[in-house]
């Protein structure tokens, strides 16, 4: 009995100080490291910083991450040294919290290629290293044609009834970004557009993997996605099952942005970390990993991909005084109607 | 009065609470300071003492959502519990058939199934792409899933349900078992046709043990966790969910400990009903004689085969879900079908720090048997202080205050310990997983000292008698007589300990952090990134570690005993 | 010396009073039977000699030592509990050397195994207790109390567990033990013929007060109460008035009739009781008395007879009960005038 105890003890001591070797922790959201260049940016982070290791942790969407990220200052936890994965639409609130260093520019060399209509006014804190449309996807062999939605208020036809997935708008940027879509379309009336669409929804998903998992699996036709995912579609199943829907050519514009948490210890690394993804070798990889459009122009693009990744023609984007001023207030908006139905 | 009794009596009184000191310290810095913490939070606004975020938390309509949801959801449980659960309690007590021991047996394995486990099965199994559906698909020809189960409140119900009938079944079985079949027989004598001594004489006997049945499953299905968040979506939430997701994933302090001190008063709430109603759920009348049995399969009753109908439906949903989870883990989907593979394990395995955990695998499930470990170890050493205490001291008071974990919910206490570790003392702790170590110390040990206390009543207090006329102290007599003897409660005591402590997900949800992962939460973060094959060998690699232990501890204390002599 | 002695102890559990000024004394290597009804005070009282329970007011020496204030532990006294105590998760060798932690180990298990040879068990030494028949496991208990030497050793209703049959051979057995050890030994019981049997001196208790106390024949053939006259066996009490005092003898009125007793200190006019034993009253020939029930014991009939108001307990040979009458005669070796105030 005893002994069980020392084993336990010594085992305990050994979970509790294994976390302390030299390293870089970045907080993203799980596709990037499920999906994107996650383990390349690793492998060029630790070819150049030989003795530091690169830990990605992404447990979840990234406004969950975020609010983790958040939170963990908050409480004077230990937390991350870098979050990437802030969408546009989250940045004020993480700017509002404190949550990042002011940025040294010159430490990061290939913010030259980044143009200008994505990067923010002062990107004192923030860097964008890429962005997309989100948009609706459907599959075509479980969709009849006469079903296939165009417009935002096609979605609301009873034929639809649970072949909708969504994402939840308080843990998911494409969550959020879609409400904020249906908001800038319907401007007052988007509450009575979401109580008549919550019928159709299959379910409401706490973050995009789940969702597209479960399109990929055949559990519903219709899921918020990005403009890329025809390009996904032909580049890796080798057909264009996946079609991407813009209703009324529309589609909510998304930027992503990297930051340095506040508390690091280590804000060179990170500097470096952050020229690293946006360098040419991790850009270029950012088409066909992330399906996103990369931040760094100078960067090559797949010809596949540039044929079949669409851009609507109407790009919605909020905006973002705005978003920062009513962001609770329709979050809580949402959250009504969403109990309600 | 008190000096009628002596001065011996006194000594006694004084002992009982020099024990109580060690456990009431720990529970000071472990329990009460951080509870406060969290109630401080949610009810001092600006230094003043205000009910404002309360009434602003219960307003709130999602809130009010909760709370309705939770109880609609609680009812219906129960209710599905009782109807599925009594016509197993009924069949075990008036049928005699081949593997009815082995269903006895079995009806013991919820109580240490983790939850997420049921809802990894139900996934698995009732899905749209999960078993159930292929079968019929395949079976009926149809293009669309027949059973659309998932993402809707019956999910939760019926996964409930899964849990908790059995419950019901083993009451209803044990009180049936114990009544004596000559009240039914006289009622008979005296005119009452088999219906009518069924529903005046067996039923209203019956009614004590199924109301304290139902109590007790309407308690879990109330504070249900792991089962409400993998199956609920965004929709369906409990008020555990809620607490949760409002401190872990949406941030919000202030309204996640407004919630909290709801979610406390609730808790309280049941539990001292639960308790106190306790006291009426005794099983009348012992038996000398037990309950007759008749063979199920008998060649002049076929009607008795209708149970078929009963039992067929039933092993599927029970049944069903445990084995999509442990067959999921050995077969690999690839084009053209399933093949068998090793992969899963090797990855459930695997040394490599996974993104999606914040810690690798194996580093997960090493957490979770040392913290298990040294959970029971905690749990053992205080249920055991804090039995002794009261036998000594008996004060309502006492009790009341060295038991009051048992009223909190786990997500609270969860939430307590994020905050307190914070700050010292608590803050002192070398680094490791001790905030959960804690936390699940408290939530298991009071029922250790649940089930040592009856046990320790039960010995004959001569024994220690004896041994102090034949020269031992007090504290010997303990270590001598009255410790090997409580061993083989103990060691049952400690394995439960274990086995609920490694499946256990509400606190290691609130306090997980990078490093800091557990089996149950790998399970369910696999399986919300639907990452099936992964979290079916974690399952399955829990379901065996839990297993495992049970079987070492009790051979542990067997070999123990062996080595005495 | 007195190797035990109980000073005024008192004892009370809420309103009862258990214990009433109990004061008594124990020679060394003399067996002293408490005896009484349920509920007399005399397990209280053992429980005060062990130190399980604590006295209100007295004190209790052991071997000229004051121990009131010890604990058990610190007492060696030792105890045979009524239900046996014995540990059930150690071995019988082991339980009887429970009590010699003091000692190493090899003497500890040299002495278990002595004193299992004593009580004729040596087989059994490492058996269970839950292997035993009762009167094995009797003797456990006995060694057990015995093996560290204890200055006293109580007995809490040793035979009371076991059958009649086996009491009786292990009763003699148990007395033969104690005297060839030489053990002070105070021995609590309600059976009246066990006390005779055993004890070198009785000590009667009665709602937690000494009533009487003497070696056993004294107390049986002269109780000073009729409470102690029942108590040790069959007894003939009848309210009696004396008549008249001369010479030692006294006339008594009793019933309507008058008999011849020994006056002891009686006068002239005291109120009495009239106490006879049955084995001491002559049948054949005398007073008439009716038979009213008469009982068949093997060797004899015990037969209870009225007349007028006098009830009498007699006992008549095998041979000669006869019809619906007996003629009895009481000589005056045979009563025994006992004290008798208007509430007793």
């Amino acid at each position: 009995m005893r002994r069980l105890y020392c084993v336990a003890m010594v085992l305990m001591l050994a979970v509790g100080l294994s976390g302390t070797a030299d390293e870089l922790v970045v907080y993203t959201y799980d596709s990037f490291v499920a999906w994107g260049p996650a383990q390349e940016i690793k492998e060029k982070f630790e070819e150049t910083h030989p003795g530091t290791e690169l830990v990605w942790i992404a447990p979840g969407d990234s406004s969950e991450m975020l609010s983790r990220l958040l939170g963990e200052l908050e409480l004077g936890l230990p937390t991350a040294d870098v979050f990437l994965g802030a969408a546009d639409v989250e940045v004020p609130r993480a700017l509002d919290h404190e949550a990042f260093l002011p940025l040294e520019p010159q430490l990061i060399t290939n913010l030259k290629y980044v143009p200008d209509d994505i990067r923010l006014q002062d990107d004192a804190y923030v860097v964008p290293y890429d962005y997309g449309y989100v948009t609706l996807v459907y599959d075509a062999e479980a969709l009849p044609d006469e079903h296939v939605p165009t417009t935002l208020e096609d979605l609301l036809h009873p034929e639809l009834a649970d072949k909708i997935v969504l994402q939840d708008p308080r843990t998911s940027s494409p969550g959020l970004s879609f409400l904020l879509w249906t908001i800038a379309h319907f401007e007052e009336g988007w509450t009575d557009f979401w109580r008549e669409l919550l019928p159709n929804v299959l379910t409401v998903t706490r973050g995009w993997t789940e969702s597209f998992e479960m399109f990929e699996a055949g559990e519903a036709p219709i899921v918020v996605s990005y403009s890329t995912d025809e390009a996904y579609s032909y580049i890796v199943h080798g057909d264009l099952r996946y079609r991407v829907l813009t209703p009324s050519g529309e589609g909510y514009r998304q930027v992503e942005y990297m930051g340095v948490v506040r508390t690091t210890d280590s804000p060179d690394l990170a500097h470096s970390l952050l020229d690293i993804v946006l360098s040419h070798q991790v850009q270029e990889l950012i088409p066909t990993s992330q399906w996103m459009f990369p931040a760094n122009q100078d960067a090559d693009t797949p010809a596949d991909f540039q044929e079949h990744a669409i851009v609507p023609e109407n790009p919605v984007a909020l905006d973002m005084d705005a978003v920062e001023e009513k962001l609770e207030e329709w979050i809580s908006e949402w959250q009504r109607i969403l109990v309600e139905s | 009065m008190a000096a009628d009794f002596g001065r011996k009596l006194d000594a006694r009184r004084w002992a009982g609470w020099a024990l109580a000191l060690a456990p009431l310290a720990f529970l000071a810095v472990a329990f009460f300071s951080p509870l406060w913490e969290v109630l401080r939070r949610g009810l001092l606004v600006e230094g003043q003492w205000s009910t404002d975020l309360l009434r602003a938390v219960l307003a709130d309509q999602y809130v009010r959502h909760l709370l309705s949801f939770t109880l609609r959801q609680a009812l219906l449980s129960t209710l599905l519990s009782l109807v599925l659960g009594f016509p197993l309690g009924w069949l075990l007590t008036r049928y005699s058939f081949p593997g009815k021991r082995s269903l006895k047996a079995l009806t013991l394995v919820p109580f240490v199934l983790p939850p997420i486990t049921v809802a990894l099965g139900f996934v698995l199994f009732f899905g749209h792409a999960g078993h159930l559906n292929q079968a019929l698909m395949w079976l009926l020809r149809l293009s669309e899933p027949p059973i659309r189960l998932l993402y809707s409140l019956w999910a939760i119900v019926l996964a409930h349900a899964f849990y908790n009938a059995p419950v019901v079944a083993r009451f209803v079985n044990v009180a049936w078992e114990a009544q004596d079949p000559a009240l039914t027989e006289a009622a008979r004598v005296l005119g009452a046709g088999r219906l009518r001594s069924f529903i005046t004489v067996t039923i209203p006997g019956l009614f004590p043990a199924v109301l304290s049945a139902l109590a007790l499953v309407f308690v879990l299905c109330t504070l249900s966790f792991a089962i409400p968040l993998a199956l609920g979506g965004a929709r369906y939430a409990t008020v555990e969910v809620g607490v949760y997701l409002l401190a872990r994933v949406y941030v919000d302090l202030p309204r996640t400990a407004a919630l909290a001190a709801v979610v406390l008063g609730i808790s309280l709430l049941l539990t001292y009903l639960y308790l106190r109603g306790g006291g009426l759920f005794h099983t009348l009348s012992s038996a000398d004689r037990r309950q007759p049995t008749v063979p199920l399969a008998c060649r002049r009753h076929p009607a008795r085969l209708l149970w078929l109908g009963y039992l067929i439906p039933a092993g599927v949903v029970f049944a069903g879900p445990i084995a999509a989870v442990i067959a999921d883990s050995f077969l690999r989907a690839a084009p053209g079908g399933a093949s068998p593979t090793l992969h899963w394990y090797r990855l459930a395995l695997s040394t490599d720090t996974s993104a999606l955990l914040g810690a690798s695998p194996l580093g997960s499930i090493t957490t979770s048997v040392a913290v298990a470990a040294a959970a029971a170890g905690g749990a053992l050493a205080l249920g055991v202080a804090i039995s002794a205490s009261l036998r000594a001291v008996r004060s309502r008071v006492l009790e009341t205050v060295l038991m009051a974990p048992l009223g909190v919910s786990s997500v609270v206490l969860g939430l307590a310990l994020l905050l307190a570790f914070r700050r010292p003392p608590l803050s002192y702790l070398p680094p490791g997983p001790w905030p959960l170590v804690l936390a699940h110390v408290l939530i298991v040990y009071p029922f250790v000292v649940r089930s040592i206390r009856p046990l320790w009543q039960s010995l004959d207090p001569s024994l220690v008698e004896a041994a102090r006329t034949l020269g031992a102290t007090r504290r010997e007599a303990f270590g001598s007589v009255e410790l090997p003897l409580l061993k083989p409660g103990l060691l049952v005591a400690g394995a439960l300990a274990f086995a609920l402590s490694l499946g256990e997900m509400t606190a290691a949800a609130m306090l997980a952090r990078p490093g800091l992962n557990t089996i149950p939460l790998a399970i369910y973060q696999f399986l919300s990134a639907r990452r099936f094959g992964a979290a079916s060998a974690m399952a399955t690699v829990l379901m065996v570690v839990t297993a495992v232990a049970v079987l070492l501890w009790e051979r542990l204390g067997r070999v123990g005993e062996a080595a005495e002599q | 010396m007195s190797f035990l002695v109980l000073s005024g102890i008192d004892k009370r559990f809420g309103s009862v009073v258990a214990v009433d000024n109990l004061t008594l004394e124990v020679a060394q290597g003399e067996v002293v039977a408490l005896i009484g009804p349920s509920g007399c005070g005399k397990t209280t009282t053992l429980r005060i000699i062990s130190g399980l329970e604590r006295a209100d007011a007295g004190r209790v020496f052991l071997r000229g030592k004051d121990v009131t204030s010890l604990p058990p532990e610190a007492r060696a006294v030792g105890l045979v509990f009524q239900s046996y105590a014995l540990f059930p998760h150690l071995t019988v060798e082991k339980n009887v050397a429970y009590g010699l932690r003091r000692m190493p180990r090899r003497e500890r298990s040299h002495r278990a195994k002595e004193l299992l040879q004593l009580v004729g068990l040596e087989e059994h030494g490492g058996r269970r207790p839950h292997q035993l028949s009762q009167g094995q496991k009797q003797r456990v208990a006995l060694a057990r109390a015995l093996a560290p030497q204890p200055n006293v050793l109580l007995l809490d209703e040793p035979l009371a567990a076991l059958d009649a049959a086996l009491r009786t051979s292990l009763r003699s057995e148990l007395k033969h033990m104690l005297h060839q050890l030489g053990v002070t030994a105070l021995y609590v019981t309600h059976d009246q013929a066990e006390a005779l049997a055993l004890a070198d001196r009785l000590a009667v208790m009665r709602a937690g007060v000494l009533e009487q106390e003497g070696p056993p024949e004294r107390v049986y053939m002269r109780p000073e109460s009729p409470f102690v006259a029942r108590f040790l066996g069959r007894a003939n009490i009848w309210p009696a008035r004396v008549t008249e005092v001369r010479d030692g003898q006294a006339q008594v009125d009793a019933g309507g009739e008058t008999f011849t007793a020994p006056a002891g200190q009686m006068r002239t006019g005291d109120k009495a009781y009239l106490f006879s034993r049955p084995e001491d009253v002559q049948p054949g020939s005398g007073i008439p008395f009716q038979v009213e029930r008469a009982e068949y014991q093997g060797d004899r009939w015990e037969v209870q007879a009225r007349r007028g108001e006098l009830e009498v307990l007699v006992y008549v040979a095998r041979d000669t009960l006869l019809g619906a009458e007996v003629q009895l005669s009481f000589p005056p070796s045979s009563f025994q005038l006992l004290p008798r105030e208007s509430d007793r």
